[in-house]
């Protein structure tokens, strides 16, 4: 009986190498799961989408690789298909066409993406007021400033704060020559926002075209050290739905534009003076 | 070093394993070859788009760079660059030492994530989409909540936005949002703001805003057994006041003023009671506000000199007319399929006016009449309008809705 137990209770041991590799083997499988995380995510999207597709999944998904997120979910084209999947089997979702005529704007597409906003705007109204902002984003970088300003300026009265849609409003205003007006909007956003880069630039801009050269050289000054310290982060935060991986040439660019404004300003207040 | 020998001993010893070892061995490192060319930096490519290196040059030459933030549908909270997928608001970013201040954060999380994060400092976890909480710091103080959006297992997004309370310094009060330096005469201000002084054996009560009984001081000529005396030598208030009113008024302790009670009572000049039953009588066009028990003016004005009179700086007494809309038409509602319908409008007092439809149609101007394009299904038809610089009125919002002839198969 004895020795039946001393057997019985030796072999239950398990040898210690034994336990070292079911670490290892765990472990490696730990660090492959991990390493291989976004590959398993989509195809847990891909299993789940087929076997239970519905528009509130759809456009879920669409939105995970569409949102300000980690640079391995972007996916833009991954987004339009989830999105226009949700956009055919539940046309009344709130930021369904909303989020479709963003994607063909940053792909170029002005034209559709008006369209889309037009389709946007006439079913849900003031329900999803930053609509009236992409419109007026759209028809800026189409060149209909006015109508631009309309929608910047309809758009500001739900966000009155929102530096973005000020600084905007401003770009605007600037092309359809009301440059007295951009100033105005420009130097009431930078009390809210004293440091924003863009607001500097636009306000600089504004102000040198109506003559306050002295006042562009302090703003642009002030440009020049905020963009200085931009990183990538922000530039995506300030431009959401971009691939975040493009954010440097995107800060580069910027840096350029207010680098560029900088020595103008500099070589006509030396002028002025 | 004979490594078969080693072999040999090593296979010797591990009989009994629950797996062979060789097996185990070759698997792991099989995963760990996978795992490293997993982890090589991925090819895919920076995608650039329409706004990447988007400028626009002004008639002066320079150039301006517009932005996108309110882009997204949840845009709000997120257009401060020092505020990334969260908003941290204080109640009172401007206080006195160790006065206690309310927290409340929200963080934008549209596909339900897992919140993890935390407020700073003082650590505190924070996993819930909005909460708010209690501090009470004794300086300058910025408070920073920052965390992870989790899916499952994995990490999709962070948060991180601040918030500053400041803290007057010693002998300063808050006085509309800013440290304010003393009285007149060189003491701090009382902390409603006021530099009203009281004289021993009273001081100076906040609650009540009026000189209040403390200990010390002569008996009441009634011979009671309080130790403060108002100066008239009659009892003092209960709430500790002397204020006196007149008949038929009587002195309400809770609302700290005099207020006619009870059936038959009217105020002085023979005309009913507020609602709280005071007295109190306003300027022409100011109302009381029975809550604040005090007389409020239009906005843009104030009370000075009995009257209210305009404020230019507040935006007082500027008129500007509301929009009206004078005509709003979609006709015919019902269409047969591949028909146009006709819109109209004309909306007075506004900046501008988009009407846009579902299938595309786009129209600019504050009065207009056009005709549609073809309709082939419901078609919603909105006029938006901007109301006039300076004016209070809301946007105006209409919608109309087209509809086509159903066909009837026999």
């Amino acid at each position: 009986m004895t020795r039946m137990l001393g057997r019985t209770k030796k072999s239950a041991r398990i040898p210690l190498r034994v336990s070292l590799l079911w670490i290892l083997l765990l472990s490696t499988c730990a660090l492959v799961v991990w390493t291989l995380r976004e590959p398993l995510i989509l195809a847990y999207e891909d299993v789940s989408f087929a076997l239970a597709p519905s528009a509130e999944r759809a456009y879920q998904y669409g939105e995970r690789h569409f949102g300000e997120s980690e640079d391995s979910n972007y996916d833009i084209d991954r987004a339009k298909y989830f999105l226009s999947w949700a956009a055919q089997k539940d046309p009344d979702a709130l930021y369904v066409y909303h989020e479709l005529a963003r994607i063909e704007f940053l792909q170029g597409n002005f034209t559709e993406a008006l369209r889309l906003i037009n389709i946007q705007i006439a079913r849900h109204g003031t329900d999803t007021p930053n609509s009236f902002y992409i419109r007026g984003l759209i028809e800026g970088y189409v060149g209909m400033y006015e109508e631009s300003a309309a929608d910047y300026k309809y758009f500001l009265q739900f966000d009155p704060h929102n530096w973005a849609a000020a600084n905007d409003c401003a770009w605007v205003l600037l092309k359809a020559g009301k440059v007295q007006e951009a100033a105005d909007i420009t130097s009431k956003a930078l009390l809210d926002d004293p440091n924003n880069p863009w607001l500097l630039n636009t306000n600089a801009t504004a102000l040198y075209e109506i003559g306050k050269v002295s006042l562009a050289k302090e703003r642009i000054t002030h440009a020049q050290n905020a963009v200085t310290t931009l990183t990538d982060a922000e530039w995506s935060h300030a431009y959401p739905g971009n691939d975040p991986l493009i954010a440097p040439q995107g800060v580069a660019a910027f840096k350029e534009a207010v680098q560029s404004n900088y020595a103008h300003i500099l070589s006509a207040s030396a002028t002025h003076e | 070093m004979n490594f078969s020998r080693l072999w040999r001993r090593f296979k010797a010893r591990s009989k009994g394993a629950l797996i062979p070892h060789g097996s185990a061995i070759a698997v792991s490192a099989i995963l760990i070859l996978v795992a490293f060319a997993a982890a090589q930096p991925h090819s895919r490519g920076a995608v650039a788009s329409a706004e990447t290196r988007f400028v626009e040059h002004g008639n002066s030459g320079l150039q301006i760079v517009p932005a996108s933030c309110p882009s997204s549908p949840h845009y709000v909270g997120e257009c401060n660059p020092s505020d990334r997928g969260c908003s941290l608001s204080v109640g009172q970013s401007v206080t006195t030492a160790g006065t206690a201040n309310t927290i409340s954060w929200n963080i934008a999380n549209p596909l339900g994530y897992t919140i993890s994060g935390s407020l700073n400092p003082g650590g505190v976890l924070v996993s819930s989409q909005s909460g708010q909480m209690t501090v009470a710091p004794t300086q300058t103080t910025t408070y920073t909540l920052s965390g992870t959006l989790v899916f499952w297992i994995f990490t999709q997004g962070t948060f991180s936005c601040q918030n500053t309370i400041t803290i007057c310094a010693a002998g300063q009060v808050v006085q509309n949002g800013q440290c304010v330096t003393a009285c007149g005469d060189g003491l701090a201000k009382n902390s409603d703001g006021t530099c009203t002084r009281c004289t021993s054996p009273f001081t100076y009560d906040n609650t009540v805003h009026a000189c209040t009984c403390t200990s010390g001081g002569s008996l009441f000529a009634d011979g009671s057994g309080k130790t403060c005396s108002c100066p008239d030598g009659l009892a003092i208030n209960s709430d500790n006041t002397c204020t006196r009113c007149v008949a038929p008024q009587t002195y309400n302790a809770a609302t700290h003023a005099c207020v006619c009670s009870g059936t038959g009572c009217s105020c002085p000049d023979s005309q009913p009671p507020n609602s709280d039953g005071s007295c109190t009588r306003c300027p022409v066009n100011a109302t009381y506000n029975s809550s604040t028990h005090a007389c409020q003016c239009p906005t843009g004005q104030f009370i000075q000199g009995g009257q209210c009179v305009c404020d230019p700086s507040a935006g007082g007494c500027v008129t500007i007319p509301a929009p009206s809309v004078t005509q709003w038409q979609v006709r015919p509602l019902l269409v047969r399929s591949g028909s146009t319908t006709n819109v109209s409008w004309n909306v007075a007092n506004v900046q501008s006016c988009t009407v846009t439809g579902s299938n595309g149609d786009y129209w600019t101007g504050s009065s207009g009449a056009k005709v549609s394009s073809p309709i082939t299904q419901q078609t919603i038809y909105r006029l938006s309008c901007t109301p006039l610089t300076g004016s209070s009125a809301a946007a105006v919002n209409q919608s109309a809705v087209v509809n086509i002839v159903p066909i009837f198969n026999e």
